[in-house]
C-alpha cells in the first residue's frame, strides 16, 4: 500500500469514526412529583403489556434494571419477574393494570394489597418503546474466491430509541412522574476488504440516560 | 465425473433443507400460586386426549414445517389452575364414574394456530390456544359451556435457543394466560355467582388508599364488590 493510499484509508477512517460521533440524545423528567426521601425501598422495572402493543426489548428492560441497581447509589431492585409471580394472576400481560386509575379497584382486594405490602415494592417503573430503524441505504458487497475473500462498499443506517419510564408510587397509588428520552444516530459500515462497523449505539445510551434520570429521581428524592 | 459430484452435493442439500423442521415440546412449568377467592367446592375435573397428550403439526406456505407437542402441559396447567380455584378437586379419569361433587368440569383444546416472523414480517412468534369447558351441575345437567381464549408471544432474538426457544416460550406464555383467563373469569362464565365465596385472608392492616365506592351497598362486603367489579372487567 502506498503512503497516499494510507493517508486516504486513515482519514476516511476518522472521518467515519467522527460521524459515527453524530447522535443526538434528549432526556427530560416530566410531571414529576417530589418522592419521599428513599429509604431503600424495593423498586420493580417492568415493560407494559404486549397486549396493548407494546414492543420494549427484554435487553432495553435487563439494560435499565442493572443500570439503576449499579453503584453507590443504586436503587433496590426486585426482579420483574419475581414481581409477577408474587402478584399472580394480576400483573400477567391480560389483567396488569394498564393506567394508574385501574390501581386502587386492585388494591381494595385485601389479599392483593397484603401481597404487595409483602413484595416491599413501593415503587413500579413501567417502560414503553423500542428502537426503530427508520431508513438507511448504500451498497455493500462481498466476495470469496480461491485467493481470499474481502468486501467494497459503505453501508449506513439511522437508529431512533424512544423509550418513557413512568414510576408509580403504589404506596400513595399516584403516577409520581415519567423519565422521556429520545436518542437518535447514524451508523456506518465502510468496508475496504475488511468491513468496519461503526455503530451508533442509541439503544445503550437511551438505557443509560433513562436509568440515570430515574435513579437520581427516585434514589436522591427528598 | 466432477458434475456428478456436484449434483451429488447439490442434491444433498436439497433434501436437508427440504426436511428442516422446528419441533418444539411444550411444559407448562411451575404455576405460581394465585391470589384468588377460593370456591368452597368439590369438583370433579375430567380430561380428553386433547388436554392430556396433544399435539400439532403445520407445513408453512413461507417454509418450514413446525411441530408444537403440547404433550400434557394443558393438563398440567389445569390442574394447578383448578387447584387454585376449588377448595376440593378430583381428577376423574376417562370412563369411569364420577364420585358425588358439586360440578364437574370437561375442557377440551378446540384450537392451536401460531404466526412465525416470516408470515408477518415482524420480530414475534405468536401462539392461540382456545379451551372449550363445559361445566355439569351434581344432577349431570349442563350448568355451562364456554370458550377460553389464550395467547403468548415472544421475540425471536431476545431468547436463547433462537426459534425453538422463541416458540416454546409463546407457548409457555399462551398456556399461563389460559390460566389467568381462569382464574378471573371461572365465576362468572360457569354460572357459579351466587356461590358463598371463601374468605380471603385478611390483611393485617388496612390496604393502602383504599376508595370506598359511593354508592355501596352497606350491607355489601369488600370482597363481594371486588369480586363483582373484577368479574365486570374481565367479561
Amino acid at each position: 500500500m502506498t503512503k497516499a493510499s494510507k493517508q486516504h484509508l486513515i482519514g476516511m477512517l476518522l472521518a467515519s469514526l467522527w460521524l459515527a460521533g453524530c447522535s443526538t440524545a434528549r432526556t427530560d423528567l416530566v410531571n414529576s412529583s417530589d418522592l419521599p426521601d428513599y429509604q431503600g425501598e424495593s423498586v420493580v422495572v417492568m415493560t407494559k403489556s404486549y397486549h396493548a402493543g407494546n414492543k420494549t426489548e427484554t435487553g432495553f428492560t435487563d439494560c435499565v434494571v442493572k443500570s439503576v441497581q449499579k453503584g453507590g447509589t443504586g436503587l433496590n431492585v426486585l426482579s420483574g419477574d419475581e414481581f409477577v409471580d408474587l402478584m399472580y394472576p394480576w400483573f400477567e400481560p391480560r389483567t396488569v393494570p394498564n393506567k394508574i386509575e385501574d390501581m386502587p379497584k386492585l388494591l381494595r382486594n385485601p389479599a392483593i394489597a397484603k401481597r404487595m405490602r409483602d413484595t416491599g415494592v413501593r415503587y413500579v417503573v413501567w417502560l414503553d418503546g423500542s428502537t426503530e430503524r427508520p431508513g438507511g441505504g448504500g451498497s455493500l458487497s462481498c466476495a470469496a474466491g480461491p485467493g481470499g475473500a474481502g468486501c467494497f462498499g459503505f453501508a449506513w443506517w439511522e437508529s431512533d430509541s424512544d423509550y418513557d419510564a413512568s414510576v408509580w408510587d403504589v404506596e400513595d397509588v399516584t403516577e409520581a412522574g415519567s423519565v422521556e428520552t429520545q436518542v437518535t444516530g447514524t451508523s456506518y459500515l465502510p468496508a475496504i476488504v475488511i468491513p468496519i462497523p461503526l455503530l451508533a449505539r442509541t439503544k445503550n445510551t437511551a438505557c443509560k440516560d433513562l436509568a440515570g434520570r430515574l435513579k437520581d429521581y427516585i434514589g436522591n428524592a427528598g | 465425473m466432477r458434475h456428478v459430484t456436484r449434483f451429488a452435493i447439490t442434491a444433498l442439500i436439497a433434501t436437508v433443507l427440504s426436511g428442516c423442521g422446528t419441533a418444539i415440546k411444550v411444559r407448562s412449568g411451575q404455576m405460581p400460586d394465585a391470589i384468588v377467592q377460593q370456591l368452597p367446592l368439590r369438583v370433579g375435573v375430567r380430561f380428553d386426549e386433547s388436554i392430556t397428550d396433544f399435539s400439532y403439526q403445520e407445513k408453512l406456505a413461507t417454509g418450514g414445517t413446525y411441530s408444537i407437542d403440547l404433550d400434557d402441559a394443558s393438563a398440567e396447567m389445569l390442574t394447578s389452575t383448578f387447584g387454585d380455584l376449588f377448595q376440593e378437586m378430583i381428577l376423574v379419569p376417562p370412563g369411569e364414574e364420577v364420585p358425588p361433587v358439586d360440578i364437574l368440569i370437561e375442557p377440551t383444546l378446540s384450537a392451536l394456530e401460531f404466526v412465525v416472523p416470516s408470515q408477518t414480517i415482524s420480530n414475534d412468534y405468536a401462539i392461540w390456544i382456545k379451551y372449550q369447558i363445559k361445566v355439569y351441575d351434581s344432577t349431570g345437567k349442563i350448568q355451562a359451556d364456554f370458550l377460553i381464549p389464550a395467547y403468548g408471544k415472544a421475540p425471536k432474538d431476545s431468547l436463547v435457543g433462537g426459534t425453538k426457544g422463541a416458540l416454546t416460550q409463546a407457548a409457555m406464555r399462551a398456556l399461563r394466560d389460559a390460566s389467568t383467563v381462569l382464574l378471573t373469569r371461572f365465576v362468572a362464565d360457569a354460572k357459579l355467582e351466587g356461590r358463598q365465596l371463601r374468605p380471603v385472608q385478611v390483611a393485617e392492616r388496612p390496604a393502602p388508599a383504599q376508595t370506598e365506592p359511593s354508592n355501596e351497598d352497606p350491607d355489601t362486603t369488600a370482597d363481594e364488590v371486588v369480586e363483582s367489579e373484577l368479574s365486570e372487567q374481565y367479561l
